[in-house]
């Protein structure tokens, strides 16, 4: 599949930050009712995509 | 936490307002003892802490509707509101919190029906002005402090403990061991991810050419296929559930009949056990040879060629090939004295010299002598081990041939038990057989349903994702879409990454609290048994012959040692590592009947387990099961005792009396009043 110039590794560098920011950012939340997250882990996926 | 007092007010059978019992605080005398006689209200104080907590009743109670005092309903007037409570002083990391769940009913009429009226709950803690403020979510702030989930392993009955180990229980415990490992991180950044992916293929398909809009369409129906497969299959878990409750029901009225069909329905119901043990047993052993064929099963296929390799080596060593007779040193020494064994001279250039360098070229292929050598010795050992194997495979064969017989010989007798409820003289006997035997066939069916939809299901998901690499393989035709698919593979990247990692938390989970279990076990029981605890955390033993079935024993001190199991994680991973906020290690354990129906062998051990379960230990027992070796062993570390006393009308009713620290306390006595009474006394 196509994507963004990067080799193999970088992907799995982004992947492995992206993982990261979403799991603390999860734990932050997790007492949270009804958290709204998937705004936020879709900010965290575009922001390291431009990375 | 740790629970300080607490008081009722006519829940169920506790007529009006009960003085505070104050439980025990002291370190070393950290268990309160709560002396009641069997049918007064034992699981009811149990209970009183469950439906406070939790608004909910252990599985053991019937009449779950009934919270409030059937006496305090009679007494009241047609239209008059009775009012029933719960409240618990407790302190959690050194803040005080009160809590009380009241629930009122209205009487509607003379023949003591009534309705309910209005259910509330306060939370309060004592902030730091020393006053009482109250917290608007309290269920938020309970389950920071114990998680509903996993109330159940520290609020039970010692008698039905078994429940641990019933498949319904154990899916219910692999939620609260979500909760548990932290898994929960795990879940919701899974869902979430897949959210912000779902918003990103949104982005795709908008900007998309009419082709990918298709594949999205198609998507789309897919995905709402499974969403009903999951339903439907939700929906056929609740009815089976439903008819396995009302075949308890049933099952019960035959055996309350009394007579023939009393002592048969009591057979069946041991035999379904039976069963079940046996059905236990057959998977295990199917996973047995499945594990055992996947590390030996090679053996058989490469049997042979092993067995043509040991041949050819044995003819090169029987023709006298190999070994050879010299070695390549000697023939050196022979070329570098210039003289062979024969004497004759060995010159450099002449026929003898070379005939003997000739020799040195064999004597080289010691290293080939060498291995073969070797392969023959391995080959042999691994010869042996075919034959063990086959030993093993006719012994896991055996043990399978065992089951299947014994599965057919309980088929057969429950079949005959059957026949004979359908013929009894005994007209409801017939008919409760006859619903009985529709109730059974709709679970059947039902279950075949299920099977049917789980496998649709399943190829529906692969469908799924054919759909969704069939959409990413398309060439993007912007810019701006070749960037949305680069996020669509981080989204799916970043799922695939926690699923792994959730996995791997699960399984080393399971192996740390098998080791856990193992050892409490065998702190108890005196046989050389091992336990497993199976990927779906069901629990078996195993013996120098493999799975052995579990005695009624066997089965409370296995379930024991998975709460103590537990407990001590719980403590370990969620108190230090703080993974999902539960941050104190100190919990209350509350046991109605703790020793269950144990023999006295165990009963001492599990004394001794006892103190190391919990902090605050509070432990609800009859006469017979406190007196004996339990007294003697929990007795010393007893911080406070309360005695139930149960006053009765009935003049035939056997008084019943318990002795603590050389006193005689009431727990049942006649007197000559009309109503029956519940007196507390402390000891």
């Amino acid at each position: 599949m196509e994507h963004n110039p990067g080799s193999e590794e970088k992907i799995l560098q982004v992947v492995s930050k992206i993982v990261e920011r979403v799991l603390s950012l999860e734990k932050d939340n997790l007492h949270s009712i009804q958290p709204h997250l998937v705004k936020d882990v879709l900010s965290i996926i575009k922001e390291e995509a431009q990375n | 936490m740790k629970i300080q007092r607490f008081r009722l007010k006519n829940f169920r059978p506790f007529y009006q307002e009960s003085p505070w019992f104050n439980l025990s605080l002291d370190k070393e005398k950290n268990i309160t003892v709560f002396h009641c006689e069997n049918g007064v209200g034992k699981t009811s104080l149990l209970n009183a802490f469950t439906w406070a907590f939790y608004r909910t009743l252990t599985s053991d109670v019937q009449n779950t509707e009934e919270i409030v005092n059937k006496r305090a309903i009679r007494e009241a007037n047609v239209n008059d509101e009775i009012e029933c409570w719960v409240e618990i002083l407790f302190e959690h990391l050194n803040r005080k919190y009160r809590l009380r769940r009241t629930l009122i009913v209205k009487k509607i009429d003379d023949q003591n029906n009534w309705v309910n009226e209005k259910e509330s709950v306060i939370l309060q803690f004592v902030n730091d002005s020393g006053t009482w403020e109250e917290i608007k979510n309290y269920q938020d702030e309970i389950g920071r402090i114990l998680p509903e989930k996993l109330h159940n392993y520290f609020f039970f009955n010692g008698e039905r403990i078994e429940w641990i180990q019933r498949p319904i229980n154990r899916k219910e415990f692999t939620d609260a061991v979500t909760l548990l490992i932290g898994e929960e991180t795990y879940n919701r950044a899974i869902r979430h991810l897949n959210g912000a992916k779902k918003k990103l293929e949104e982005e795709q398909e908008n900007i998309g050419d009419a082709t990918t809009k298709h594949l999205y369409e198609e998507k789309k129906k897919i995905e709402e296929e499974i969403e009903d497969l999951e339903k439907a299959i939700g929906d056929l878990d609740r009815n089976i559930e439903g008819l396995q409750n009302e075949k308890k029901i049933l099952s019960e009225k035959l055996r309350t009949l009394g007579g023939e069909a009393a002592k048969l329905e009591e057979r069946r119901v041991n035999l379904e056990e039976q069963l079940k043990k046996v059905a236990a047993d057959l998977t295990e052993n199917r996973q047995a040879i499945i594990s055992f064929l996947s590390n030996k099963g090679y053996l058989i296929y490469s049997q042979g060629a092993i067995i043509k390799v040991l041949d050819s080596i044995n003819n090169l060593i029987n023709s006298g090939q190999i070994p050879r007779p010299y070695k390549a040193s000697f023939v050196e020494q022979l070329l570098n004295k210039g003289e062979c064994i024969c004497e004759r001279p060995l010159v450099k250039g002449e026929a003898p010299y070379q005939a003997v360098k000739n020799w040195l070229d064999k004597a080289n292929m010691t290293e080939y002598e060498d291995n073969a050598i070797q392969i023959k010795h391995q080959f042999r050992d691994v010869s042996n081990e075919i034959s063990l194997m086959y030993d093993e495979l006719d012994r896991l064969q055996e043990v399978r041939n065992r089951c299947l017989s014994e599965r057919q010989t309980i088929e057969e007798e429950l079949s005959q038990i059957g026949e004979k409820l359908k013929g009894s003289d005994i007209e409801l006997a017939r008919r409760l057989e006859a619903e009985l035997e529709e109730n059974q066939q709709k679970i059947d069916d039902y279950l075949l349903k299920k099977g049917e939809l789980t496998k649709e299901l399943k190829d529906k998901q692969n469908t799924l994702k054919e759909k969704e690499r069939e959409i990413q393989r398309r060439e993007a035709n912007s810019e701006k879409e070749k960037q949305i698919k680069y996020e669509i593979l981080l989204a799916s990247m970043a799922i695939h990454e926690i699923e792994q990692r959730r996995e791997k938390m699960r399984s080393e989970h399971r192996r740390d609290l098998e080791q856990r279990i193992d050892r409490l076990f065998n702190s108890i029981s005196y046989k050389p048994y091992h336990v497993r605890l199976a990927d779906d955390y069901s629990l078996s033993l195993i013996g120098p012959d493999g799975v052995v079935g579990k005695s009624t024993s066997e089965s409370q001190i296995l379930s024991l040692s998975f709460i103590g199991a537990l407990i001590e994680q719980i403590r370990e991973y969620i108190a230090e590592k703080e993974l999902v906020g539960l941050s104190s290690s100190q919990y209350p354990l509350v046991m109605d009947s703790p020793f269950g129906n144990l023999g006295e062998a165990y009963q001492l051990n599990i004394g001794e387990l006892l103190f190391q379960l919990a902090d605050q230990i509070v432990v609800l027992v009859s006469k017979s099961q406190w007196e004996g070796n339990i007294s003697k062993t929990i007795g010393p570390k007893v911080g406070k005792h309360y005695i139930i006393s149960y006053y009765t009308p009935k003049e035939t009713k056997r008084e019943v009396f318990v002795e603590i620290n050389g006193r005689s306390f009431p727990l049942v006595k006649r007197y000559a009043g009309e109503e029956e009474i519940i007196e507390y006394l402390e000891a």
